[in-house]
């Protein structure tokens, strides 16, 4: 599905309801996380920039939610419009039921989060320092917050370190230090804004565990922003795309997977195929393989899959093998956000000559897979 | 806590009512923990608070011997107040400034007992170790110029408290416009030596309503006479208190204004 814009009322109404609490295109019944018609536009020095434009979804308690997007998509202007650190042009959010811009105290009774990496946390504090000041700052007494810093402290795999400055850690512990102090705020929803923003690879699948154990051992709301895609595939349920301010898809992650999946198929020929036909194929812009002995192709439907078929024996092609290619969801996000400025530049431009039935469609791995 | 409360999922935290006492707490443990951990920093900037004073005082007696001699006790006030009520403006204009470039701003503003409850909270704690350091100085001067104050500790305390607050009021003005403007350093540098001339300006009923300026005035009465709290004018009181009221009051005002002009533009957590 591609570019939902649907007010979360609508979601929630609309469809019916699963045993898990979604509703069959993935979106929660029950919110606790809104956002309804948010926009956000800042004055620039050549006029007025728009961050997020008229972005809405919803996220379901207990869900795992990644919001994703490209450099300057917008979703950190999302993030902390929610959490009442940006104010919104327009639009509404809620925690809980709870407007974070008009009873912000009420509202951070139910969220935390972690912003923009290893920052949040005091630096010249050890870890187990800051978790003693930020169960505080929630109003917890540090002394009853004993056995939970422990156990978060476990959690993250920092126990060793609890009793190190945090300037002195790296970088990956810093973050899963950061990332404790949010979950020491003891909230039923926790965001965390590029988790693991700047980190080597290794750190960051270290921290990718952390946060899939995060995931299934704490029973709480989870909005994950990265453009690190193999976070969000490790560790959400779903997914909400935000390309140029915009939501442009909003769907389960394993729905978008199964979806892209059928969609794409990697076909293998029993012979080279015959140069002088390929013009035949053309319309299907195959992605040829193996010396012509191979290609792969994203269909619309079925119906294109036996029209292409069709084609193939009219060549004189014989097909051997087909395969349904499994794309990760890196390459399903490339496809939605390349499709999505393919289409809004021919709606600029006017020019629908090109927009054929594949081309509209989300297209699994291009020239760069 | 969560470990329970986890298994609850939507039972998580939030059916808990924030306790002041608990921010009280860890607002002070975290202080002490800073002042423990960097005490040479501390004792490094007393150090050359100290060598400044050596240099004024005994300076001034080459030049002026009896002009020192005669104002020495307000001399020794004036310096105690200025030491003090410069960290108490450093404390808030300082903290707020390098805690929005930490990011841990934003988590402060995050707290469910409101930004309000959490600065006064830190206002409270930091005028508390203020207080501290600056005694250890004020013996420092008294040993230097060999002129023994005796004064009332239940007098001198809460007058040197009140005279502070209002440099932490405009310590939040500035921390505010920080937020906003963010290079601004250089301004605050210039106020050290505006509060240096409020504490120094001329004992006339035009000056009280500055920062400081009332407060040093009754504080010196209080330490030259040795007299009670009780036993200073009412008025003058209740004016060092309305004047601290006032520039807490404007400080807090204004600050509020800057952080919802921050978040319009979105770089309250930006550096």
């Amino acid at each position: 599905m591609t570019a939902s814009q649907r007010r979360p009322t609508e979601t929630t109404a609309d469809a019916a309801e699963a045993p898990d609490g979604t509703t069959a295109d993935g979106t929660p019944a029950e919110a606790i996380v809104t956002v309804e018609g948010l926009r956000k536009t800042y004055a620039g020095e050549e006029g007025e920039i728009t961050a997020v434009d008229d972005v809405s979804f919803a996220i379901g308690r207990g869900e795992v939610v990644g919001l994703l997007g490209p450099n300057g998509a917008g979703k950190t202007t999302t993030i902390k419009s929610i959490l009442g650190l940006v104010e919104p042009t327009d639009g509404r959010v809620s925690v809980n039921g709870i407007d974070p811009h008009e009873t912000p105290a009420a509202a951070y009774r139910h969220v935390s989060a972690v912003l923009e990496g290893a920052r949040n946390i005091y630096w010249r504090l050890t870890v187990r320092e800051n978790l003693r000041y930020f169960a505080g700052l929630q109003g917890i007494h540090p002394n009853a917050a004993g056995e939970e810093i422990d156990r978060l402290l476990s959690l993250v795999d920092l126990t060793d370190k609890a009793n190190e400055e945090v300037r002195g850690l790296s970088r990956g512990m810093q973050q899963k230090a950061c990332l404790a102090c949010a979950l020491v705020r003891d909230t039923p929803v926790v965001f965390l804004d590029e988790p693991t923003l700047g980190l080597d690879v290794e750190a960051a699948r270290d921290l990718r565990r952390e946060l899939r154990r995060l995931a299934e051992e704490e029973n709480r709301t989870i909005v994950l922003s990265s453009h690190d895609m193999d976070v969000i595939q490790d560790v959400c349920d779903r997914v909400v795309i935000i390309n140029e301010g915009r939501v442009i898809a909003e769907d389960s992650v394993n729905a978008l997977l199964s979806l892209f999946s059928t969609q794409a198929y990697r076909i293998q020929l029993a012979d080279p195929f015959p140069p002088a036909e390929i013009s035949r194929l053309a319309a299907f812009d195959p992605e040829w393989v193996d010396d012509r002995t191979a290609f792969e192709v994203t269909l619309p439907d079925s119906e294109a899959f036996y029209r292409l078929t069709d084609r193939l024996e009219a060549a004189g092609a014989a097909v051997q093998d087909v395969d349904s290619v499994q794309p990760d969801l890196e390459e399903i996000f490339l496809s939605i956000v390349e499709n999505e400025s393919v289409a809004e530049s021919l709606e600029a431009s006017g020019d629908n000559s090109s927009t054929n039935g594949y081309r509209e469609s989300p297209q699994v791995g291009g020239g760069d897979r | 806590m969560a470990s329970s409360s986890a298994a609850a999922g939507e039972q998580v935290g939030s059916q808990r009512t924030p306790s002041i006492r608990a921010l009280f707490r860890a607002v002070f443990e975290k202080e002490l923990i800073l002042l423990r951990r960097y005490w040479f920093n501390t004792a490094a900037g007393l150090a050359a608070n100290y060598i400044l004073f050596v240099f004024v005082f005994f300076g001034g007696q080459e030049v002026a011997p009896t002009l020192i001699e005669e104002n020495l006790t307000g001399i020794i006030v004036g310096w105690f107040v200025w030491t003090m009520s410069w960290s108490a403006f450093q404390d808030s204009a300082q903290t707020l400034k390098r805690e929005a470039s930490w990011g841990t701003l934003e988590q402060t503003y995050m707290s469910p007992l409101g930004l309000l409850w959490v600065l006064v909270a830190r206002i409270i704690v930091q005028l508390l170790f203020t207080v501290l350091t600056g005694l250890v100085m004020l013996v420092l001067l008294m040993a230097t110029t060999g002129n023994w104050i005796i004064f009332d500790p239940f007098t001198v305390l809460p007058l040197a408290v009140v005279t502070m607050a209002s440099a932490t009021g405009l310590g939040f003005a500035f921390g505010g416009l920080a937020l906003v403007y963010k290079r601004i350093s250089s301004v605050f540098l210039i106020v050290q030596f505006l509060l240096l001339g409020a504490i120094s300006s001329p004992d006339v009923a035009a000056t009280n309503a500055l920062p400081l300026s009332w407060g040093v005035g009754v504080l010196t009465e209080a330490m030259e006479g040795g007299l009670s709290l009780w036993e200073l004018p009412p008025v003058d009181l209740a004016g060092v208190t309305a004047v601290a009221v006032g520039y807490l009051a404007v400080g807090y005002v204004a600050f509020r204004y800057a952080v919802s002009v921050a978040k319009r533009r979105g770089v309250m957590g930006h550096y």
